[in-house]
């Protein structure tokens, strides 16, 4: 379920994509300060989702910085840091560690339960910060292991789950816009969940695994997936979002649809021209 | 106000499933709509009914389904604000009747009213223990899982409905209606490449005017729709 909340940086303006960067690299920064330098391993970019979207909405909160890495060790880079970069850094520990137990339960690779447990102690600090999110996440996920497990047809029972946990993790304070970002995240989440499904079916079906999309035709995935983004727009534009406007839309429209393209991109000559040179167009197969 | 629901459906609060299933279909034929057109006692009745089935069946389902759909409905109650994120009920309000359509089942019919009552859960399972899938089968159910707000199965439903019967208005009207806010995301993102190949421009500005409409309440339906196709 990563890779999904991400921008087209190829598509961004020169001027966005270093924001777009230093808010990766304030959340990086916050997390080895905080966790140790091997917990920066495991940053995903889907959380820069959040400084982005919450810094845009509550702009006083976030700074910049010059600062260096050991990514970067002689070139120092802007960061931006402030109290969403170091929420999203929290989560992100929380929704790693989660996923490194899975795929250790999946493959048993024993360099991810190592990870797991180096990070173990700090998920109890974050967890302890950070009760409801937590909570909410092992819900979700206990939610998300009994619709997969109960091999539901119905797309939406394990959707949902999805949706309900990035709905949490993505509101932070309780104000006039709690509802809306409740909403934005759980329609994002059930994108991101559907899209994540529709990358994966093949695979899915081969190994017998569990796909929420087994039983649906293409144009209802494309449909439910385009459901999910449009409600998560109108959320999204009932919010007003001060700052990271572009990167944000572009993560909506573009960034999103980044699996799916590349994974599609083979096939985009056959569809009688209907999709572009990027490939970019989830709708090709529309009658 | 709330009476027994078994003296409602007229049975011993000892009776066997059949038995319960059996007076609920005999008095929703008494009572349905479709037999009773206009009857506002009817429809009062009906609703009674439907009410005193619900609170048994709920009864029986939570007591004993240990099943994750009851626990995961029932057990979170706290992210209860994520659910009735649904497109609404399209039967709900006044009474869409169901006369136009083809030969109907017994078990539809009581679907149909379960539909009217926003009963999905009931609708659902009603669903599912019919044997026979007829277009308006799998319409009911795309009505079912919409009202829950879980769109991505209405639209498969919906778009089957629509493939076995092409022709008919209601079917394709409904699968419109759930596209709609997939047709606004298509529409704001096409300057990020989404080719537009399956709405006209002028259902676009309709589209995007109604659902703006459901966002600010049913007050501008009639006049947004034109503001949007200048």
């Amino acid at each position: 379920m990563f890779g999904y909340a991400v921008a087209d940086v190829s598509s961004l303006s020169e001027q966005a994509s270093s924001q777009y960067r230093s808010v990766y690299c304030g959340i990086c920064r916050s997390i080895r300060i905080r966790y140790g330098n091997a917990s920066g391993m495991l940053l995903s970019y889907d959380l820069t989702l959040i400084p982005l979207l919450l810094g845009g909405l509550y702009p006083a909160e976030s700074e910049m910085h010059e600062s260096v890495c050991p990514m970067h060790p002689f070139h120092p880079r802007p960061t931006v840091t402030g109290s969403f970069t170091d929420y999203a850094a929290d989560m992100n520990i929380l929704l790693m560690h989660d996923k490194l137990l899975d795929d250790w339960r999946d493959d048993k690779n024993l360099i991810k339960f190592g990870l797991a447990r180096a990070v173990g102690r700090s998920v109890a600090q974050v967890a302890n910060r950070y009760p409801r999110q937590a909570t909410a996440i092992a819900d979700c996920l206990t939610g998300l292991a009994a619709a997969e497990q109960a091999g539901d047809p119905d797309p939406d029972a394990a959707g949902h789950w999805f949706g309900v946990l990035m709905g949490e993790i993505l509101w932070l304070y309780q104000d006039e816009w709690t509802q809306t970002l409740q909403r934005f995240g759980y329609f994002l989440g059930k994108a991101i969940y559907y899209m994540d499904a529709e990358v994966d079916l093949q695979k899915d079906l081969k190994a017998q695994r569990y796909n929420p999309f087994a039983f649906v035709d293409k144009a209802s995935r494309l449909a439910a997936i385009e459901d999910a983004l449009g409600n998560a727009i109108l959320a999204y534009s009932s919010l007003p979002v001060q700052n990271n406007d572009e990167i944000l839309e572009n993560i909506l429209y573009k960034g999103i649809w980044k699996k799916y393209t590349l994974k599609h991109k083979g096939e985009s000559v056959n569809d009688k021209g209907s999709l572009s040179d990027s490939g970019h167009t989830p709708n090709g197969n529309r009658g | 106000m709330t009476k027994d629901p078994y003296q409602i459906l007229g049975i011993p609060p000892t009776a066997t499933e059949d038995e319960i299933k059996t007076a609920y279909r005999k008095l929703a034929k008494k009572y349905h709509p479709d037999l009773n057109p206009g009857d506002k006692q009817a429809e009062e009745k009906m609703r009674e009914i439907n009410d005193a089935y619900d609170r048994i069946k709920n009864k029986e389902k939570y007591a004993s389904d240990a099943g994750y759909r009851s626990q995961t409905n029932t057990g979170y109650n706290q992210y209860g604000q994520y659910r009735g994120y649904g497109y609404g009920n399209p039967f709900g309000g006044g009474y869409a009747g169901s006369a136009g359509h083809e030969q109907e089942s017994d078990e539809l019919r009581a679907v149909f009213s379960y539909l009217q009552a926003g009963y999905y859960d009931q609708a659902l399972y009603a669903l599912s223990q019919v044997q026979n899938r007829t277009p308006q089968w799998y319409y009911y159910s795309a009505v079912a899982h919409a009202g829950k707000g879980e769109t991505a199965a209405a639209l498969n439903y919906a778009r089957q409905a629509v493939n076995m019967r092409p022709d008919n208005m209601e079917y394709r009207a409904l699968l419109q209606r759930l596209q709609q806010n997939g047709d606004i995301y298509r529409q704001q993102g096409s300057r990020y490449g989404f080719p537009l190949t399956r709405v006209s421009p002028l259902c676009i500005s309709l589209c995007i005017g109604e659902a703006l409409c459901s966002l600010f309440g049913r007050g501008g339906s009639f006049l947004l729709p034109f503001y949007f196709c200048l």
